[in-house]
């Protein structure tokens, strides 16, 4: 009683040989997971070339200044608003504007996520160039914070 | 296929999503800053710190020049963990960087 191959009535017929095709299939394997590294997203955004500052007062009023407050909450030129309005704001705004350039402005405790959020959305209606303010101490930080004291109103 | 992941530059962190951003391949063109959860800075796959980070950036960027810098920061960190690495990676004359992200699944824009 030896093994039996093949089947009963083909007498002579063995199994096929599978091992070329396991050897193919590696190869092949292996060539996919070389080609197929991961692919990543990315936004770029510009950091301040120099370390002094621009006082607030240097900065052109029409500045677009978002910020991410601590909570997670976003503001457009200091004033706290939900993330859709901030968009339809932003974008009316970006239109004007030619350099389409915002600075985006958060708290050191706020979320990275939410930070990443807020650039993506202003690049989404139609940011060009991000920049990132300088990173304020938590008390200092303002960007979520109206002006007390108003602007001076034409009249006044 | 189980682990292409890995070959992937830079440690594995949970990237914050984005919509707007564009996909790149991410197959060595990048200088990978990496900032995990728990704040720990690694170049390329090397564990380095705020105080180191600037001399690792150098010596990576002269083994391998022109390559831009890709900074993946995990999605539960603070601002002010990665504004502290960006600043730093400022300092070092470097004023524009990518900021790493996952393609939203069905962008609203």
């Amino acid at each position: 009683m030896g093994m039996q191959v093949g089947n009963k009535k083909g007498g002579g017929f063995s199994d096929i040989n599978v091992t070329p095709l396991i050897d193919v299939v590696l190869v092949v394997l292996i060539i996919f997971m070389v080609i197929t590294p991961q692919t990543i997203d990315e936004m770029a955004v510009n950091m301040p070339k120099k370390t002094e500052t621009l006082k607030q007062n240097d900065a052109p009023v029409d500045q677009l200044v978002l910020s991410v407050c601590e909570d997670g909450g976003f503001a457009l030129n200091a004033n706290v608003m939900p993330m859709d309005a901030l968009r339809d704001q932003l974008r009316r705004r970006l239109a004007a504007t030619t350099d389409k350039v915002v600075f985006v402005d958060a708290h050191p405790e706020a979320p990275y996520d939410k930070v990443v959020e807020l650039m993506d959305a202003a690049r989404a209606v139609g940011a060009q160039r991000v920049g990132v303010a300088k990173l304020k101490d938590p008390d200092k930080f303002k960007g979520c914070t109206p002006p007390a004291v108003p602007l001076p109103s034409p009249e006044g | 296929m189980v682990i292409t992941p890995m070959l992937s530059s830079g440690m594995s962190v949970e990237l914050p999503s984005a919509g707007s951003s564009t996909t790149v391949n991410d197959a060595g063109q990048h200088l990978v800053l990496s900032v995990r959860a728990d704040a720990a800075i690694f170049v390329d796959t090397k564990r380095s710190s705020l105080d180191n980070l600037v001399e690792d950036l150098n010596e990576e960027w002269r083994r391998e020049p022109n390559r831009s810098l890709l900074i993946k920061g995990d999605k539960s960190l603070r601002w002010k963990h990665v504004h502290g690495v960006m600043d730093k990676v400022r300092e070092n004359g470097m004023t524009t960087m990518l900021l790493a992200a996952q393609k939203e699944s069905g962008g609203d824009e």
